[in-house]
């Protein structure tokens, strides 16, 4: 025990230590598991090698690769015009109508992609010049913009998801089905803002209803549905892993730019690059963090932690444990990628949830819903810098209009918290072998 | 050295993209097979994922060069007026990827070494095709590391700032 509080000390202060040196955070935590090893000694140095490869080695990772390429291609292909004429003539019609419409093709696409920032960058370079031209407050169009994009990691498919799946063994398409709630919560309560925001400062923006519109873009836009209905259908009803899924979605929005003429070489290229080496940044983080974790638990710190806890009477309340896991993930959402503080924090996390009887999925959507707010928060909110840049104001100033999506996520994640029961429906009904 | 870093960059890209398509062809494969032929192949499953690591292992040792590796944003060089301390809070990351390149291509090659008499269960693969990426990426790790050192100790002024962000062009 003594030697583990030593490698304890080293493994957490090292890596500490060298995130705040601004070192990558992959490259941390694989010089302070190497650190640890070579201090302890008893361990074979090429355990640091090994550990890369069997972290990499895993069928469910694949789909990190082809749901970002399904994101960007998205992006860059005339669907992403169908589906905003199709949300606009959904509910423009309401007070403050692209701001609805931002929000309702936020969702859409967070059904066919798992990356927010893919999100942010799609939505907002057509909607953020738009809704400044109708009179919207610059702070609050990046605002509704960004935070409507954290809904990517939320409603399936998501990275975060299928991360935190990998990590746990739990069933991707069971993690997917609980995110579907809440995702609509945070979404109808933007619009509830959005609609506020738009009576409170008088801004017209109202677009005529008519069905006729609304029938003619649905025409077009329906081939489009059929890539969440893929993802989402096939991956729950077992038909497809998670992997295949995003496959066919990647296959199906290829075939679908075929058919609209907009296929080009090098446009391909420079997307599928893009794909390589930013998934490379995610899958490799993960690696050297499952190297890192490995350390972790070799020297049984997961369980020491726990029990330290225990002995500190935290583990009597559910509440006390939620109330550290938000605020845990809430400060490393807010410094660093989601997807390293997942596999880092996971170790910890599962023996938690095991020693108190958490229901597992209910663990995971509380902490990919803290998580996604981090998305927007800085001085690491991806999606809250993009949607500032495509504005041209600077984060700082879209700050202070960011605050109420905020307190609509918390409050959605406190709901999640507090009643269980609503949020695990939808699995329990569809996976009851999986999920009790 | 440019020239030769360049060339080195160009050709991992492109070896990355390559090998995303063929991955994308193979989970097809998998998935074709299943549904069309009923006829389930062993092989494409593991093969996917020694694409996946040699993909992996290629897109990380180019971010090196392109500074892009997610960081902790919690020091913004950026906001530094110092040149020098900038300077410095450039070169720290880059050092420790050196140290971290000597180690991955010293422990990878004993690690290649090991998989001589592995082979893959579903595909029959030797392993060792699978493990000499990484003795590959340890070594242009160092490269592209070395040259970031080099060319940050040449610069007068800093005023780009790629660090930690794969958006920022």
């Amino acid at each position: 025990m003594n030697g583990g509080n030593i490698i304890l000390i080293i493994l957490f202060g090292s890596f500490i230590f060298l995130c705040l040196l601004r070192v990558p955070v992959s490259f941390s935590l694989f010089l302070s598991a190497f650190l640890s090893i070579l201090i302890e000694g008893n361990v074979p140095l090429s355990i640091v090698v090994q550990r890369i490869w069997v972290g990499l080695n895993s069928f469910p990772l694949l789909a990190v690769p082809f749901l970002l390429l399904a994101g960007q291609l998205l992006n860059e292909t005339v669907i992403r015009d169908y589906l905003f004429n199709f949300s606009n003539s959904l509910v423009g019609h309401i007070k403050g109508g692209l701001a609805h419409s931002n929000i309702i093709i936020s969702m859409i696409m967070a059904g066919m992609s798992g990356v927010s920032s893919a999100d942010t960058a799609g939505v907002g370079s057509v909607l953020i010049p738009a809704m400044i031209k109708e009179g919207y407050g610059k702070g609050f169009t990046v605002g509704v913009t960004a935070a409507s994009s954290t809904l990517g990691n939320i409603i399936p498919p998501s990275l975060m998801m299928i991360v935190y799946a990998a990590c746990s063994n739990l069933s991707v398409g069971g993690l997917f089905l609980t995110g579907i709630i809440p995702g609509l919560m945070i979404g109808v309560g933007q619009m509830a803002y959005s609609y506020y925001y738009a009576v409170k400062h008088g801004i017209v923006d109202v677009h005529k209803f008519s069905w006729q519109t609304l029938f003619k873009n649905t025409k077009v836009t329906i081939p489009s549905l059929g890539v969440p209905v893929i993802i989402i259908g096939g991956i729950t009803l077992g038909v497809f892993t998670a992997t295949e899924a995003s496959l066919i979605a990647v296959v199906y929005i290829f075939f679908l730019s075929f058919f609209y003429r907009e296929f080009s070489f090098t446009k391909f290229y420079r997307v599928i690059k893009f794909c390589v080496e930013f998934s490379s940044l995610s899958l490799f983080c993960i690696a050297t963090a499952s190297l890192w974790g490995w350390v972790l638990a070799y020297y049984s710190i997961p369980q020491a932690i726990v029990s330290y806890f225990d002995t500190m009477g935290l583990l009597n309340s559910q509440l006390l444990i939620f109330s550290f896991v938000i605020l845990l993930f809430l400060a490393m959402g807010t410094f660093m990628d989601a997807l390293p503080a997942i596999v880092i924090m996971y170790p910890i996390i599962g023996e938690l949830t095991l020693r108190v009887g958490i229901n597992p999925y209910h663990m995971g959507i509380v902490i990919v819903l803290t998580l996604a707010i981090g998305l927007v928060t800085p001085p690491y909110g991806l999606c809250l810098m993009i949607a500032s840049r495509l504005a041209g104001i600077s984060v700082p100033e879209a700050l202070k209009s960011i605050v109420p999506f905020l307190i609509i996520s918390l409050i959605v994640v406190l709901i999640v918290v507090f009643f269980p029961n609503i949020i695990l429906f939808i699995p329990r009904l569809v996976m009851p072998r999986f999920i009790r | 050295m440019k020239k030769f870093v360049n060339l080195l960059e160009k050709i991992q890209t492109f070896w990355g993209v390559l090998l995303f398509v063929v991955l994308g062809i193979v989970v097809f494969i998998q998935i074709l097979s299943r549904f069309i032929f009923h006829n389930p192949v062993i092989w494409s499953e593991e093969v996917a994922r020694f694409l996946l690591f040699w993909m992996v292992m290629m897109g990380a040792s180019i971010s090196v060069k392109k500074e892009t590796h997610f960081t902790v944003e919690f020091i913004m060089p950026e906001k530094i007026k110092n040149q020098a301390l900038r300077k410095i809070f450039r070169l720290i990351p880059n050092l420790c990827i050196l140290l971290c390149g000597v180690v991955i291509t010293i422990f990878g090659y004993e690690y290649f070494k090991m998989g001589r008499l592995r082979i893959g269960p579903g595909s029959n693969i030797n392993m060792q095709y699978v493990f000499v990426v990484i003795p590959i990426a340890g070594v242009s790790m160092f490269i592209y590391s070395f040259y970031n050192i080099y060319h940050i100790l040449n610069i007068k002024s800093l005023k780009e700032q790629r660090t930690g962000n794969p958006t920022k062009k």
